[in-house]
C-alpha cells in the first residue's frame, strides 16, 4: 500500500511543473560492499516482481551488405537484436547495453520485462563494444568515440526498428519513442539524445542514463587498474586461489546446485575478499577488451594481435592472439588504438581533448538544460571516480536520482529500482 | 545396439587419424606480418590458465569438431530438443529425464566403489533402488525428496581419483568438450549402459528409439547454446573451464 501511495505521490509531483526524482526511502539492497552489489547482483528474495513470458522476437538483419564477413567470424552472420512489442499501439523504448554486453545479456532482459509489464514495446541494441557490433554493423570500427558510436547507434536503430515493423506489422505500434542504456549504454544514450535533437527522427520523450561513466578514461582506468594492480601473474594467482577455496567448499557441500544462490553462497564461505572481487571484475572486463580488441584488428587488418594482411580460417588457433589481446586492456586501446587513428583524421585533436570528448562533459551544457533527460546511479558505483558523482548530481539535478547503495548495476531489478525508474518514464505520458 | 557399436567404431578409427592430421596453425599468406604486440613469454605459464594451449596437441582435430558440434547443434540437435519439447507434456519430459538419469546411477555406483567412496556407493544404492521401484521404473525421483540427492561419478573421475592426468583435450562429436582420460572413461561407461540396455531385451529399433530419446534428453538439459556470447575465444574458454570443471568433480 505504501508503495501504491509513494508511486501515486511521484505521479502526481511529476504532473507539476518541475519533475522531483523519486524518493528512494524505501530502498532496500543487501548488499553494503560495493563489489559484492556488482557481483552477485539482486538476490532473489529482492527482485522485482517480472513476468517470464512476454511477447519477445529475436531477429538478424543485415546492416552492410556490401561488406563480406571474414571467415574466422563465420558466428557472427548479421546484427541482431531482440523486439518486445505489444500487440497494440504502445511507446517504445530503445535500450542501450553496457561494454561488451549484448542485446539478450542478463540486465538487458530484466529491463525488457520490466517494460513489457508496464506497457511499452522495447527494441534491444548490443553494444558498440561488442564484436556482433563491431563486425555487422559498424562503418568506423573503432568504437569508443562517443559521438559516433551514437551516429553508428542511431543509424542501427532506424533500421532495426524498420526491420521489427516489417516483420511483425500490426503486433508492433509505436506512438512515442523512448530512451535509456546502462553502464557505457548510458553515456552512449545522452549522445544519441543529443543527436536526436538535431535529426528528430524519434524525438525522443524521456531519456534515462542508468549508471553511467562520467568520464571513459577515468573508469577505464579505474576498471583496468584493478587487473594491472596485481599483474597477469597476481590476477592468475588470485584466480587459481579462488577456484581452489570455492572448489573445496563446493566438494564439501551437502549437495551442489548450479544456482546463483549456490554460487553466492560458495563464494561466502570461501570467503573471498573485496580485493579479489575487484579483480573478478577487472578479469571480466579484460575479456570484454580482448573481444573487442580482437574484432577491431581482424576488421581493419591492423596486425596488433592478429597477423596483417592474413585470412584467418574458421579452424585457425586465435589462442595466440588471445593471450596477446588480454595482456592490454582499454585503456592501451584507447592510447595506441584511438588516439593515432582519430589524430590521422584531424590532426589538431590533443590526447587532453580526446579525453574529455570520451565524456559526459562534453555534454554538460545539454545535460543541465534538457528537461527529458534523467539518470539513476549509486553512490558506491565503482566505475565512478572523485568528482564524478558531485558532477552527476550537480548536472542532473532533480532529474537524478542515487541510490545509498548498489554498486556497479548490481540493483538493476531490485524491486524499488525498477518502480523508480518505470515512474521516471510513466511522468512524461 | 550393435549396429550403434559399428558406427562408433568406425568414428573412433577416423578420428584416430584426424587427431594427428589436422592442424591449427596459420597458414600465412606470403606478405603476412607478425602481430605487432608481442607474445608473451608462456614457458612458465600456468597450465590452468585461459589461453594455455600445450594441453591441446590436437587442436587441429579438436576446432574442426567444435565447428561440426555447433552446425550439428544449430541444424540437428536444437530443432529436435524444440520438437521434442512441443510434442511432449513437461511432466512426460521430467519423467524422461529422470528415467535416464536413475538409469546412469549404475555407473555412479559403481565408480563410487571404484573409488572406494562407500557411503556414495550406498545413497546411490538407495537412490537407484527406491527411484527403481517407489519411482516406477525411475520415471519420478522420490529419493531427491526423501533427502537422498543425486551425485555422479563417470570412470574418467575414478581414474583422475587415482591419479591419472587429464591427457590432452579431446572435442568428441556431438558430446562436446572431453579429454583423452575421459574420453575413455566415457567408453567404458558406456560399455556399462549398454549391458543395462540389453538386459531389457528391447528389439533393436527400440533401442535405436530409446537412444534418440537419451540424446535428445541429454541436449535439453544443457543450457549452453555456442557462441552465444559471440566471443571468438570461446573454444578457448570452454577448454579452460571444461579442465576446472574437472578437477572440481574429481576433487569432490
Amino acid at each position: 500500500m505504501k508503495r501504491i501511495l509513494l508511486v501515486g505521490a511521484l505521479l502526481l509531483g511529476a504532473a507539476g511543473t518541475a519533475q522531483s526524482a523519486p524518493a528512494t526511502q524505501d530502498y532496500q539492497f543487501p548488499f553494503s560492499d560495493p563489489f559484492k552489489a556488482t557481483v552477485f547482483g539482486t538476490p532473489a528474495d529482492f527482485k522485482a516482481e517480472l513476468p517470464d513470458d512476454i511477447n519477445r522476437k529475436e531477429f538478424t538483419i543485415d546492416i552492410l551488405p556490401q561488406q563480406e564477413t571474414p571467415e574466422v567470424f563465420w558466428f557472427h552472420e548479421g546484427f541482431e537484436y531482440s523486439v518486445v512489442y505489444q500487440e497494440k499501439p504502445a511507446p517504445l523504448v530503445f535500450s542501450i547495453a553496457g561494454t561488451g554486453g549484448k542485446y539478450n545479456g542478463g540486465k538487458m532482459i530484466a529491463l525488457e520485462k520490466a517494460f513489457f509489464k508496464a506497457g511499452y514495446n522495447v527494441i534491444s541494441i548490443t553494444s558498440p563494444t561488442h564484436a556482433n557490433f563491431i563486425v555487422t554493423a559498424s562503418d568506423d570500427k573503432m568504437p569508443g568515440y562517443l559521438a559516433k558510436d551514437a551516429e553508428e547507434i542511431y543509424k542501427v536503430m532506424q533500421k532495426t526498428l524498420a526491420h521489427a515493423q516489417d516483420k511483425l506489422g500490426d503486433k508492433l505500434q509505436v506512438t512515442d519513442y523512448y530512451l535509456t542504456g546502462y553502464s557505457l549504454g548510458g553515456a552512449h544514450s545522452a549522445f544519441v539524445s543529443k543527436l536526436d535533437e538535431e535529426q528528430k527522427v524519434f524525438d525522443f520523450k524521456k531519456v534515462l542514463l542508468v549508471n553511467p561513466p562520467v568520464s571513459l578514461y577515468n573508469s577505464v582506468t579505474i576498471l583496468d587498474g584493478y587487473v594491472e594492480a596485481v599483474g597477469q601473474d597476481g590476477l592468475r594467482n588470485t584466480v587459481n586461489s579462488i577456484f581452489e577455496r570455492v572448489g573445496d567448499n563446493i566438494s564439501h557441500a551437502t549437495r551442489v546446485e548450479l544456482t546463483p544462490e549456490f554460487l553466492y553462497q560458495m563464494f561466502i564461505e570461501a570467503k573471498v575478499n573485496d580485493h579479489e572481487y575487484s579483480q573478478l571484475i577487472g578479469l571480466a572486463f579484460r575479456l570484454s577488451s580482448t573481444d573487442m580488441i580482437f574484432a577491431i584488428d581482424v576488421m581493419r587488418n591492423l596486425g596488433a594481435v592478429t597477423y596483417k594482411n592474413h585470412h584467418i580460417s574458421k579452424f585457425e588457433s586465435t589462442s595466440h592472439s588471445f593471450i596477446r589481446g588480454s595482456s592490454i586492456g582499454f585503456l592501451t586501446y584507447f592510447e595506441r588504438g584511438m588516439v593515432p587513428f582519430y589524430q590521422e583524421q584531424d590532426a589538431s585533436v590533443t590526447r587532453a581533448e580526446m579525453i574529455k570528448r570520451l565524456s559526459l562533459v562534453d555534454l554538460e551544457e545539454y545535460l543541465k538544460t534538457s528537461s527529458k533527460i534523467g539518470m539513476v546511479t549509486n553512490a558506491d558505483d565503482i566505475i565512478l571516480a572523485g568528482p564524478d558523482l558531485k558532477f552527476l548530481q550537480d548536472t542532473f539535478g532533480d532529474r537524478g536520482w542515487v541510490y545509498p547503495n548498489g554498486g556497479h548495476c548490481g540493483n538493476m531489478d531490485e524491486k524499488v529500482w525498477v518502480d523508480d525508474m518505470l515512474a521516471f518514464f510513466a511522468s512524461s505520458k | 545396439m550393435k549396429q550403434l557399436n559399428h558406427v562408433r567404431n568406425l568414428v573412433m578409427a577416423t578420428a584416430a587419424v584426424l587427431l594427428t592430421a589436422c592442424s591449427a596453425t596459420p597458414d600465412l599468406e606470403p606478405d603476412a606480418k607478425e602481430p605487432r604486440l608481442a607474445h608473451p613469454d608462456t614457458s612458465q605459464m600456468d597450465p590452468r590458465g585461459i589461453g594455455y594451449v600445450d594441453n591441446d596437441p590436437w587442436e587441429g582435430f579438436n576446432r574442426r569438431m567444435y565447428y561440426f558440434n555447433a552446425k550439428a547443434d544449430e541444424y540437428v540437435l536444437l530443432p529436435a530438443v524444440s520438437g521434442y519439447e512441443y510434442i511432449t507434456p513437461e511432466i512426460m519430459q521430467t519423467g524422461v529425464n529422470n528415467f535416464f538419469s536413475n538409469l546412469g546411477e549404475v555407473s555412479t555406483f559403481l565408480n563410487s566403489l571404484f573409488q572406494l567412496k562407500g557411503e556414495r556407493a550406498v545413497t546411490t544404492a538407495f537412490r537407484f533402488v527406491t527411484n527403481s521401484t517407489i519411482g516406477i521404473f525411475g520415471l519420478f525421483d522420490p529419493a531427491t525428496a526423501m533427502g537422498v540427492y543425486k551425485e555422479r561419478e563417470d570412470f574418467g573421475q575414478t581414474l583422475g581419483y587415482w591419479g591419472v592426468g587429464d591427457g590432452p583435450y579431446l572435442v568428441l562429436p556431438f558430446l562436446g568438450p572431453s579429454s583423452a582420460r575421459d574420453g575413455f572413461g566415457l567408453l567404458v561407461d558406456s560399455l556399462v549402459y549398454n549391458e543395462l540396455i540389453d538386459e531389457m531385451g528391447l528389439k533393436s529399433e527400440e533401442e535405436f528409439a530409446l537412444f534418440l530419446l537419451r540424446s535428445i534428453n541429454a541436449r535439453k538439459q544443457i543450457p549452453f547454446r555456442y557462441y552465444a556470447t559471440g566471443s571468438a575465444f570461446e573454444y578457448e574458454l570452454i577448454r579452460f573451464l571444461y579442465f576446472r570443471a574437472r578437477t572440481l568433480q574429481i576433487q569432490r
